[in-house]
């Protein structure tokens, strides 16, 4: 029970989490790669948040007297059949892609992290039910689960992001586990535990922070698998139509891509440097958190 | 291997892919090889027809199912006892084909067929009037339930005095008989009685394995995959078909399809997409005609119901509101950016295509924001303080790309009167129960052939048909509407019966319970080394490819095919004047279409292909220069 | 433990996990709104009554739901998959006529990634941060973000449509329906380069990092650097030692894919028409031809849990350490 504030058992706590943090940038700052793909989602990011209110354009406006315009200067990507930019609408579609990305990855975190954490340090019964559970799932093929789901309930962002999050979480589960399983063998863990410590304090305080480099790695390549099985999905014809999507724009292209071959290509590559930049950022945290790979 | 040879491995590769992704440029001047197709007009023998289509058929058999898939098929094995077809003013006339010559008798209660004498079917036994009268006698028997036996259900019975004459014997006189029931596209063929006969007809294997009397024999069916049809050398107009056989091929995606066309791998597109219409117009080696699915139609359907089921729109139920939706939509313009560009603006429920049906005054709903503006005002919703007066949720399936980039249209069009539209969409079946069984919906797409009768909307508009999973999804109930359409259902006399359908659009038509957007033009497409298909009209399909031929064929010793012969066709007079419109309707479109062609020539920009040489030579030193980037940026590492 | 007991322990868990996925593909199917007649009556038709009614007695869905789960899994275990309410043919006759062509496909895909992947990982991983690492490292990149319809597209318009060096769909060319011999494996091969090369480079992006990844990883190791100091050649060293170590995650992931294999490809059956499993999935879900489905979800089960059962296996012979646990 604190009594007083201690400044400066906090701050000093803060100073050390700063330091670590700067430790980390050091590492990671050392691969241009890692370092040019985060700069990408910087751009990214900003183009997400900073868009709707720095751009006067309706991505949903219909321009009848600019259809199917290929690149040139008033248009440097063209525009698409209904006579809409199609910088602008790469630039708009930024927010649902980064949004789709990072919410689903958000439910099978959570979902991992809770059944990975509570089977791996429990172990007995409780990991064996938690185990087949998260096998269960990973027999049922993802994409052929999704794909039921939103062709028969209906394909709104929502049901999209909920179902892609329910479906991803084993892989996560997995590993926190198996990091978890060769942790709590360590001499701090038991330590902890002879201290009197609550379980609870001992999984969050102790095991958590240093089992949850591999999840951060997989979560950010899992943002990128995301985005790509969004624009399946819309390519198939299942996104939500009254988004800007990239997956819908190439949906939509197919039709087009004889007579307009921009409509098809930029939002490709736009995908494309997306999932890229999410990998590279991806790598680099590898490198940079990876205990084993840092004692070199 | 050592790091050497490694490395000189891996330049190769790279130089590989560079040299390929330049050759394009050297090589843009490639289009469509173009086989020097032949002047002469005398057919030639050979050749295999190799036919483009989304979905596989679900049966052989004729009598079994209803959809289009199966009949595409169905029409080249088995034949009818009739045909139709178009006369070179685009009147409609019937075809013989099993049937030599036929009689209605003057109280129209009697049909006589004569048949051919020479018929064989394909495994060799003689066909007679046996075989016809077993397989309309199926559609008579209701345990069986075919359901296509409604089209026959005014027959009473049928007799076959001798082996080449067939009589039906009718309950009492209908119009539709022969339009819809004999020269029907779907139902019209007959099976054979030999193999048939005691068995249970849904579970009979010839269902999967046909044997019929039509130009072409069955030979293999992989599901799914594709269907191969050979000629039928005992066809029983010597000298015909033309071409050695045909392949159905599934090609679920239409972008494919249209690709497959061009480089020669496919002969036919039963559907061209509307966006690459005009495109392919344009190509060198490819045909492309509008097919008349008589009255086809696009449209949006209000949930403007009442009724028990609950699910009702209160804002939907008020005409005023409607009447607004309506006018605040520039349809020309959702036509021209979303539906292809071909076809009108369509103002009634009726097709302005059944010409004898059509009621030109109706109400029409111009384009008419202020209009629309009004009337939201005074029906009781005002804008609130950000613009916007209500929200209504649209429908569409999804994958279906023109209505989608429509309903984008729409939504943005009405939102300038203050109507915020919601798109849903889903795959069929489970639209097609939010929509018709729980009428969980405000507005949603749908489009139908209405065929050379208006009655068969019946089931879409007709009072008595309202309940969850019919067709009267929008619950229109209009007794005096309901009253009309049963007595045309009495009416014999063709103007009378016309008279009481126009007074039912007229009514109709102001209660609006359907945005009317589009009167479809479907158009198919063939390479234009296959000569003689008879595209001059609906479902050019299902009629005999005996007559198609291929210009690389080889021409042949054997004396010429008979004719088709104009004297044995006969105009059924009865009905001429229900389909004699129909003419008019199609040279109205083809002067549509060749002024639309002569604008083309006049808008360059859009269709000139834009000089990809440039374009290719920037993306490869894009492409390049992320390579190089990245090479660095790993290097550093 | 000896390897048999570690078998037939595990085989007793796979068959309740079988079972429950069957169970849950079932209910979510037929919770689903719409009904497998909605595509067979399609946009606009009448028919009468007695033609819906026997439909649905054909097809057994006049039956309260649990009655048809149970009907539908005492068949199962009877061999009896049903009939496509689609195609109006059994079930494992449409399955087994589309299985040969996804699998096709796919090996094809996975193979091409596995060899050139592991090749370019074990090239890059002797001299990391050379020009080949950066290449192969470049190209694992770029793989494994490309969309695969996307890739499929471009390669169609170009090579397909533009050049005309490959055929642009389907596995045939149709013009030549009995073709035999080598005309035929030739034929097969040209239908297949496009779509390979569009499945394949996730894969192979994949292989090659985790290969490259892998055998840094065991490079590092003390054994390594007394096997070079005992003055062995190159190749010993890195195939014979390093590599035989290093392929234990690469296989995991080997079995993993296999098990995913059959419906991988439903993206690039769509773009190339290429008649598989996976398109069959999709069709199927569309016009709910629910047989076709549970048939198809129940095999793709099997397969995975065989997968992972044989990895499994294989780690144990691989990795003495697994069998004494």
């Amino acid at each position: 029970m604190i009594t007083s504030y201690n400044f400066e058992a906090t701050s000093r706590r803060l100073r050390l989490y700063l330091a670590s943090i700067r430790g980390f940038w050091r590492v990671f700052s050392k691969s241009r790669p890692a370092v040019v793909g985060l700069a990408m989602l910087v751009v990214l990011a900003f183009l997400a948040i900073f868009t709707e209110h720095l751009v006067l354009y309706n991505p949903f406006g219909i321009y009848p007297k600019s259809v199917l315009i290929p690149p040139s200067q008033a248009h440097p990507l063209g525009t698409d059949d209904l006579g809409r930019d199609i910088l602008m609408l790469i630039m708009f579609g930024a927010k649902i892609s980064l949004a789709v990305g990072f919410s689903s990855v958000f439910i099978s975190s959570s979902i991992g992290i809770t059944i990975g954490a509570i089977s791996g340090y429990y172990g007995g019964r409780v990991e064996d039910v938690l185990m087949r559970l998260t096998d269960m799932l990973l027999i049922i093929p993802n994409f052929f689960l999704i794909l039921i789901v939103v062709a028969l309930f209906g394909s709104n962002m929502r049901n999209i992001v909920l179902i892609m999050g329910f479906t991803t979480w084993p892989g996560i589960a997995r590993l926190l586990r198996a990091e978890f399983l060769s942790i709590r063998e360590l001499e701090f863990v038991e330590a902890a535990h002879i201290v009197g410590a609550s379980n609870l304090r001992i999984v969050f305080r102790h095991i958590l922070p240093n089992a949850i480099y591999p999840v951060i790695v997989n979560a950010s390549l899992q943002v990128g698998s995301a985005i790509l099985t969004e624009a399946g999905l819309s390519f198939l014809g299942l996104g939500d139509p009254s988004l800007v999507s990239w997956g819908r724009m190439l949906s939509i292209a197919q039709l087009y891509m004889r007579r307009a071959w921009w409509m098809a290509a930029f939002p490709g590559v736009a995908i494309f440097i997306t999932v890229m930049a999410f990998n590279l950022v991806g790598d680099g945290l590898n490198d940079a958190l990876n205990p084993r790979l840092r004692e070199r | 291997m050592d790091g050497k040879s490694c490395n000189t491995l891996v330049v190769a590769f790279a130089l590989i892919l560079i040299v390929g992704a330049i050759l394009p440029v050297v090589k843009l001047s490639a289009t469509l090889d173009v086989a020097s197709v032949s002047q002469e007009e005398t057919p030639r023998y050979g050749g295999t027809l190799i036919f483009l289509r989304i979905s596989d058929s679900s049966t052989l058999n004729p009598l079994l199912t209803i959809d289009d898939a199966s009949f595409l098929v169905g029409n080249q094995i088995h034949s009818s006892l009739i045909d139709r077809g178009f006369a070179d003013d685009g009147s409609m006339i019937y075809r013989p084909d099993l049937a030599e010559r036929w009689e209605i008798s003057e109280d129209g209660l009697t049909y006589t067929f004569y048949l051919r004498e020479n018929v064989k079917w394909h495994d060799g036994e003689p066909f007679t009037s046996a075989d016809v009268k077993f397989t309309f006698d199926l559609y008579l028997d209701p345990e069986l339930a075919l359901p296509q036996a409604g089209f026959f259900s005014v027959i009473d019975h049928i007799e076959a005095p001798d082996d080449y004459t067939v009589v039906f014997y009718l309950k009492e006189q209908s119009p539709i008989l022969m339009p819809l029931g004999f020269a029907f596209w779907r139902n019209h063929m007959v099976i054979p009685k030999h193999l048939y006969e005691g068995t249970d007809i849904w579970d009979n294997p010839y269902n999967m394995n046909p044997i019929g009397t039509g130009p072409f024999k069955f030979v293999k069916w992989v599901k799914g995959d594709y269907l191969t049809l050979v000629k039928n050398e005992d066809y029983y107009i010597e000298g015909l078909p033309y071409l050695d056989g045909i392949i159905y091929k599934i090609a679920p995606s239409s972008a494919s399809q249209i690709a497959a066309l061009e480089t020669g791998e496919a002969g036919c597109v039963n559907i061209v997409p509307e966006p690459e219409v005009r495109r392919l117009m344009e190509t060198e080696g490819i045909e492309v005609f509008p097919v008349f699915k008589i009255g086809l139609t696009n449209y949006l359907g209000f949930n403007q119901g009442t009724s028990p089921e609950g699910n009702e729109n209160p804002i939907l139920m008020d005409e005023k509101v409607r009447h607004a939706i309506v006018h605040a939509l520039n349809r020309q313009e959702i036509i021209d950016l979303a539906l292809g560009g071909f076809g009108r603006v369509q103002h009634s429920w009726v097709s302005s295509e059944l010409v004898n049906f059509y009621e030109p005054n109706v109400p029409k709903y111009d384009y008419d924001p202020e209009k629309a503006n009004l009337l939201l005002d005074e029906a009781g919703y005002p804008r609130g303080t950000d613009g916007t007066r209500f929200s209504i949720r649209l429908y569409y399936t999804a994958g279906d790309t023109p209505r989608e980039r429509a309903s984008e249209i729409i939504k943005s069009q009405l939102s300038e009167v203050g109507i915020t539209v919601e798109l849903i969409t889903a795959d069929w079946p489970t639209l097609k129960d939010w929509i018709t069984v729980k009428y969980d919906f405000d507005l949603c797409w749908f489009g139908h052939a209405t065929g050379p009768d208006p009655d068969r909307l019946y089931t879409y508009y007709h009072g008595t048909q309202i309940n969850p999973g019919s067709w009267q999804y929008v619950r229109y109930n209009n007794s005096e509407v309901d009253a009309l359409w049963d007595e045309s259902r009495k009416t014999v006399d063709p103007v009378a019966r016309s008279d009481l359908f126009n007074q039912m659009q007229m009514i109709m038509m102001q209660d609006l319970p359907i945005v009317p957007i589009q009167e479809r033009v479907l158009f198919s497409a063939v390479r234009s080394e296959f000569k003689g298909l008879d595209d001059t009209g609906a479902y050019w399909y299902s009629n005999h490819f005996d007559r198609v031929w291929w210009t690389l064929g080889e021409l042949s010793e054997e004396p010429e095919p008979e004719p088709i012969d104009t004297e044995l066709e006969l105009r059924v007079d009865k009905l001429e004047s229900d389909v004699q419109g129909i003419s008019s309707q199609i040279s109205t479109l083809t002067s549509e279409i060749s002024s639309l062609e002569s604008q083309l020539e006049e808008i360059p920009t859009e269709y000139a292909a834009p000089d990809m040489t440039m374009t290719y030579i920037a993306m490869l030193m894009a492409l390049v220069a992320i390579a190089i980037s990245i090479y660095f940026g790993i290097k550093a590492k | 433990m000896s390897m048999k007991r570690y078998i037939f322990r595990r085989v007793p868990q796979l068959v309740p996990l079988i079972i429950f996925a069957i169970v849950l593909n079932f209910t979510l199917m037929h919770l689903a709104p719409g009904s497998p007649l909605d595509y067979l009556i399609g946009g606009g038709e009448v028919v009468p009554q007695e033609y819906i009614d026997k439909l649905n007695r054909d097809f057994g869905l006049d039956k309260p739901l649990h009655e048809q789960l149970i009907i539908y899994i005492s068949n199962v275990f009877r061999g009896n998959f049903g009939n496509s309410y689609r195609y109006r043919a059994p079930v494992i006759q449409i399955i087994a006529q589309r299985i040969p062509n996804t699998l096709l496909l796919m090996t094809t895909s996975i193979v091409f990634a596995f060899i050139l992947g592991v090749f370019l990982g074990i090239s890059s991983s002797k001299k990391p941060y050379s020009f080949i690492d950066n290449i192969a490292s470049s190209i694992s990149i770029l793989g494994y973000s490309i969309p695969t319809f996307w890739l499929g597209m471009l390669l169609i318009i170009v090579f397909a449509v533009n050049l005309r060096w490959l055929p642009s769909l389907g596995m045939s060319t149709m013009g030549m329906i009995g073709l035999t011999g080598w005309a035929a494996v030739i034929d097969t091969v040209r239908h297949l380069i496009l779509p390979t090369i569009t499945l394949g480079t996730a894969y192979l992006a994949l292989y090659t990092r985790l290969t490259r990844a892998s055998m840094l990883e065991e490079l590092r190791k003390d054994y390594i650097i007394t096997a070079w100091g005992k003055g062995l050649d190159d190749r010993t060293v890195y195939y014979k030692h390093a590599f035989r170590n290093a392929m234990l995650p690469i296989i995991t992931v080997f079995g993993l894919n296999l098990g995913l294999m059959l419906t991988g490809a439903t993206l690039t059956e769509t773009v190339f028409s290429w008649p598989g499993l996976g398109r069959l999935v999709y069709e199927s879900i569309t016009t709910r031809d629910y047989p076709i489905l549970m048939g198809i979800f129940i095999i793709v089960s099997i397969t995975v849990v065989l997968a992972n059962f044989i990895v499994d296996i294989l780690y144990a012979v691989l990795d003495p350490r697994v069998r004494y646990k």
